[in-house]
């Protein structure tokens, strides 16, 4: 038997016992609570992208802007969030015409100039998301922030930083694809190369460059895939 | 009144699966979306399309699994497929498997037109 200065009390062990089951249950109340928010978060944002992708529609079907427009406009907080989100995610997968009159509606609802104000953000995260939007609307006016940028991002954000570049395809951006890449890990040269292949012709002598300054970091496969990209780009200047 | 003909599209992104379905209907085209690959031959055979969309990631099969199944179950329905692999790779892979034509997301509605042309008149 322990002697009573050792013994804990019965009476400790049953608070004690008592205050983790309430706290296992608060916290199970909190994870529950947290995702049923983000059910009903995300089951009304997909209303709302539902909702927008009318406007979609009207650029398909090469309706005037102004109606586009109309079917954009944001009506509730939030809104102009999820216009962008549809915007974006449409132009992802479109060219031409309708890439165009995607692009329009998205200068004239104000998105481009609300990511540039976003690449100064303290988070991050913000900035990232705010490069990639950049990117994918082709805002040529961001070319200069996200350069300025680069230099001081984490290794993360240079591929985003990047990946936004190669989307925009100013010719004149690629040198530092290359400078960029100096800095990164090798697993990650593959990348960079592949985005600047996205420039075509123009980015021939910078590719080969790369390869030049680490012929180790590619893969074979990965080498003649480029390799090839960069041959069809020089039989086919733009 | 003329039945309007049938394109079958393997698509499982959503803004695709719509932006696919305007582009269809705009053009006189009556559109069906699958979002898998697992029933293909099944679909097919359902609907009877002039035209087949297919895109090559989709869960469950992907899209030469079931090119290779329509194809092997005798139905020669023309199949185009829109798909972000743009591999020289994957565009052998696609033709081997009984593709018609190959073309890379993101698409150009004026390049995808002109795609469908020699199949739909």
């Amino acid at each position: 038997m322990l002697p009573d200065q050792t013994r804990p009390s019965i009476l400790y062990v049953i608070y004690a016992s008592a205050v983790m089951f309430w706290l296992v249950l608060l916290l199970m109340a909190y994870i529950l609570a947290l995702r049923s928010y983000h059910a009903l978060r995300g089951a009304y944002r997909e209303r709302r992208k539902a909702f927008f992708r009318k406007g979609v529609e009207l650029v398909l079907l090469e309706e005037p802007l102004e109606s586009v427009l109309e079917a954009f406009r944001p009506r509730r907080p939030f809104d102009q969030e999820i216009v962008q989100e549809v915007l974006l995610d449409s132009m992802r997968q479109l060219q031409g015409p309708p890439f165009d009159a995607l692009r329009e509606a998205a200068i004239r609802l104000g998105s481009i100039d609300r990511n540039l104000h976003r690449l100064r953000s303290w988070s991050r995260h913000t900035r990232g998301r705010a490069m990639e939007a950049l990117g994918v609307m082709r805002a040529e006016g961001a070319i200069v922030q996200i350069l300025d940028i680069l230099e001081h991002e984490t290794l993360d954000l240079k591929l985003v930083a990047l990946r936004a570049l190669a989307c925009i395809k100013d010719p004149a951006t690629l040198p530092y694809f290359v400078k960029t890449a100096q800095e990164l890990p090798p697993p990650m040269l593959t990348r960079v190369g592949s985005m600047m292949l996205e420039f075509g012709h123009p980015a021939v002598p910078h590719v080969q460059k790369l390869i030049n300054m680490h012929p180790g970091a590619f893969a074979p496969r990965v080498l003649e895939e480029m390799l090839k990209g960069v041959a069809s780009d020089l039989e086919t200047p733009s | 009144m003329v039945e309007a003909k049938k394109i079958l599209i393997f698509e499982d992104h959503p803004d695709i699966q719509m932006i696919l379905q305007v582009f269809f209907r705009k053009r006189g085209y009556e559109p069906i979306v699958a979002g898998d690959g697992v029933d293909a031959v099944e679909m097919v055979r359902k609907h009877g399309p002039a035209l087949i969309i297919m895109d090559i990631i989709m869960p469950g099969k992907d899209g030469i699994e079931a090119c290779q199944d329509i194809r092997a179950s005798g139905i020669a329905t023309p199949i185009i497929f829109l798909t972000s692999k743009a591999y020289a790779d994957d565009k052998e892979r696609g033709l081997a498997a009984g593709g018609n034509a190959f073309l890379t997301k993101p698409f150009n509605t004026q390049k995808l037109d002109a795609a469908l042309r020699p199949y739909l008149g």
